[in-house]
């Protein structure tokens, strides 16, 4: 294998470089691949990630499975989405062995995405989405069904002038909302310039693509969240970059973890995960640095005695936090927080974290 | 002044200790986000020979009335020198309460002349530190050539100088190689028509400024050399062959918003064992070192991360110069690996539409026109100027 320009045989300190030893020229990622092949070095792996053991109550890596076309790691409700609607939350892959999909006799146990919907006027129903990006994040804001939508009627919900930057990049024409007879809501891009992504999937085609309840809808900059009005939301937001994001919290643990983006190739998958999706807002911070690409974990459950469980843990050899739970009021680090102990929270509480100059809040919306 | 943020990384930070090492690094500067920017001296330097007459110098005194009744503000000021055959001084500093007398034309062109005017007028007028320089050279025609040196010493008054070529018979070559010795862009001017919105692009660029033709002093580490380097997204050629010992590298003027990327060639004749620092970078009292770090654990060598902003910029640098060299060869290769980048790298995939739009433009003038229009935000994302505050959200910034 040789350089393109030079043509110099690669050899190892080639690819330990990353750049041809010869010419200078940079080895892109398929030829890295190729000249590990060539010089006979396994496939490249990301290190393992430890999971703090505890002899009372071990703590299991949360179940994943990975998606056959994309290679993501998907757990939580992407696992959920793979296994009960048999796509994959990242790549919109189907899953050949996923359970057949509710049909309308039993559209009790689909997810209700109706119940997003205010109708305020049924020649004019209208579809409620959280902001999830910007100064008035969280905030609830109503784009009608069924007429075309682009910057002028996004700039009427949203009188926010900090916005003025990413309505900028909205098209005249943006987006379509559409409400089938099921009641679930679908989306089209009306070939918007900047176009529409849904949780990080370009939209395309005249056929509208399905949005459910708390997929991350972006025209552009500008990002929403679906409104689920059967499920308090989880909202975790790094308060330098004023990144953050939403989730809904169920009766299934979830877990979720603060970690730095990544964008490497091998670690894709990671990235999309990260739950500070540092990578679609990517505000480069030097304190970002100590926070390892899988830092906190943090699992949830929402009770039915309506209040939230939480446990907080840390990964092995990672820098501590300071976690201050509104119950001890007072802060403890993440490295004692026993990862077994479930902590009660109201849904009126709010958990503040700090590590390094980072700092998270963490609060929910019922 | 607020200092800048600094910061220098190489394609990977490690290497194989006790070998030599040739690689790719970037260096990045964004300017404290509290900086205001600065008071705006436009220095207009205009062709005035017998191929304005008509149109021409009525469409350069319609432009310099609109900076003069629509785009200065108070703390601003404008000065005009014309040129032909040799070159004067039209219009000394004025601010927005002054007159222009309308132009004249006649004679030939004579660039050497104008350039050697723009130096003396400089020379003779004390600017400051504290006020932004941009001098915009406007002609039509294929002038007898300044000298190289001449042109390279604007930035020394704290200028920089962007082109503008209007109609077919400017030479952009010419003209964008003048502007890239005095650190500014070329603007691709069609028609006479176009004149106007190549003034108030300019002006409202000025009017961004937060450093002034800064210097970046470079102090390259025995058994280091440091190689072409070059300003991206641009394409700017800044400096070539910097061996060890102390170096100023003069930059272009720094936008509020934006962040300058510089990338260069990196030579180690020995990386030891552990830390090396090879170059410390310093501008407006901040600095950062580059370094790598020596190591013979083979699974760390070959397993450590690629720097992918990096490689993004060296990616970048050479697109845009092959573009500048007219190399089609060279623009396809980068943009491809560019491309291969930016299924990982949202910013790299921004930046490979603009750079394929730039080179479908029709005239290897548009061309540069739309390169020197590149820039970058604070966090990399790939942006055109001019183009963010139109209506219809006609920004051209792919989806990520």
């Amino acid at each position: 294998m040789q350089c393109s320009i030079c043509n110099r045989a690669f050899d190892k300190s080639d690819l330990a470089a990353g750049t041809c030893q010869e010419c200078f020229d940079v080895i892109d990622q398929t030829q890295i691949q190729e000249l590990r092949n060539h010089l006979n070095l396994d496939a490249y792996k990301p290190p393992e990630i430890s999971v703090p053991t505890n002899k009372d109550a071990p703590i299991l890596p949360p179940e994943s499975k990975q998606c056959i076309h994309c290679y993501a790691d998907l757990m939580g409700d992407d696992l959920e989405q793979w296994d009960n609607q048999g796509t994959c939350a990242f790549c919109g892959g189907s899953n050949p062995e996923s359970k057949p999909i509710p049909n309308i006799n039993n559209q009790l146990e689909t997810p209700d995405v109706s119940s997003s919907v205010a109708s305020v006027d049924e020649s004019h129903p209208k579809c409620d989405f959280i902001l999830n990006s910007g100064n008035s994040i969280g905030k609830v804001i109503s784009l009608p069904v069924n007429i075309d939508i682009g910057r002028r009627e996004v700039r009427q919900t949203i009188s926010d002038s900090t916005y003025d930057g990413e309505m900028k990049k909205i098209s005249k024409e943006h987006i379509k909302i559409h409400l089938d007879e099921k009641g679930a809501i679908l989306i089209e891009d009306l070939g918007s310039l900047n176009g529409t992504l849904i949780n990080g999937n370009k939209v395309v085609g005249p056929i509208p693509t399905p949005l459910n309840e708390l997929d991350v809808l972006n025209l552009h900059d500008l990002s929403l969240v679906l409104k689920s009005n059967s499920r308090p939301l989880l909202h975790v937001r790094h308060n330098q970059s004023l990144v953050s994001v939403c989730k809904a919290v169920g009766n299934v643990p979830f877990t979720i973890h603060l970690g730095r983006h990544t964008s490497e190739q091998s670690r894709e998958s990671w990235y999309r995960m990260a739950q500070l999706q540092l990578a679609n807002e990517p505000v480069k911070i030097d304190a970002m640095e100590y926070i390892s690409r899988r830092h906190l974990f943090l699992e949830l459950k929402h009770n039915e005695a309506s209040d939230i469980s939480i446990r907080i843990w840390h990964e092995d050899g990672k820098d501590a936090c300071d976690v201050l739970l509104p119950q001890q009021n007072s802060v403890k680090k993440s490295t004692v927080l026993s990862a077994s102990e479930e902590q009660l929270l109201s849904l009126s509480d709010t958990v503040e974290i700090k590590f390094h100059e980072n700092d998270f809040t963490v609060w929910f919306e019922e | 002044m607020t200092k800048p943020t600094l910061s220098a990384s190489l394609i990977k930070d490690v290497a194989v200790q006790d070998s030599p090492l040739k690689t790719k690094g970037a260096l990045t500067i964004i300017a404290d986000q509290q900086n205001e920017a600065l008071p705006l001296d436009l220095l207009l330097v205009l062709d005035v020979s017998g191929s304005m007459k008509g149109q021409g110098v009525s469409v350069l005194s319609d432009s310099t009335v609109h900076i003069l009744n629509n785009l200065m503000r108070e703390e601003d000021r404008i000065a005009i020198i014309t040129f032909n055959s040799g070159a004067s001084l039209h219009t000394p500093w004025t601010n927005v309460n002054g007159t222009v007398t309308p132009f004249t034309a006649s004679g030939g062109t004579n660039f050497g002349s104008a350039i050697n005017e723009v130096l003396s007028f400089l020379g003779s007028h004390d600017h400051g530190s504290e006020r932004a320089g941009v001098a915009l050279f406007l002609s039509d025609g294929h002038g007898s050539k300044a000298s190289d040196d001449n042109v390279r010493s604007i930035p020394d008054f704290g200028f920089t100088m962007h082109t503008i070529g209007v109609t077919s018979g400017a030479n952009p070559v010419h003209l964008e190689n003048m502007a890239e010795l005095a650190r500014g862009h070329y603007y691709d001017c069609p028609t006479f028509d176009d004149v106007k919105v190549a003034f108030q692009s300019i002006f409202n660029y000025g009017k961004t400024i937060v450093y002034a033709a800064p210097d970046l002093d470079v102090v390259v580490q025995d058994g280091v050399k440091l190689d072409n380097l070059v300003q991206t997204p641009q394409g700017l050629s800044l400096a070539s062959n910097l061996e060890s010992g102390s170096h100023t590298v003069s930059l272009s003027h720094m936008v509020k918003d934006t962040r300058m990327e510089i990338s260069f060639d990196v030579t180690v004749d020995n990386v030891a064992p552990g830390k090396n620092p090879l170059a410390v970078f310093t501008l407006n009292g901040a600095s950062t070192t580059l370094q790598v770090r020596g190591t013979n654990d083979e699974t760390e060598l070959y397993d450590s991360p690629v720097n992918t902003d990096v490689t993004m910029i060296a990616h970048s640098a050479d697109a845009a110069t092959a573009i500048k060299r007219g190399d089609d060869v060279g623009v396809t290769r980068a943009i491809t690996k560019m491309e291969k980048l930016g299924k990982t790298n949202p910013n790299a995939a921004t930046r490979t539409t603009i750079l394929e739009d730039a080179t479908r433009a029709e005239t290897q003038g548009a061309k540069m026109d739309k390169l020197g229009k590149m820039q970058s935000d604070v966090s990399g994302k790939t942006t055109l100027r001019d183009e963010d505050d139109d209506e219809e959200g006609t920004s051209p910034v792919p989806v990520m």
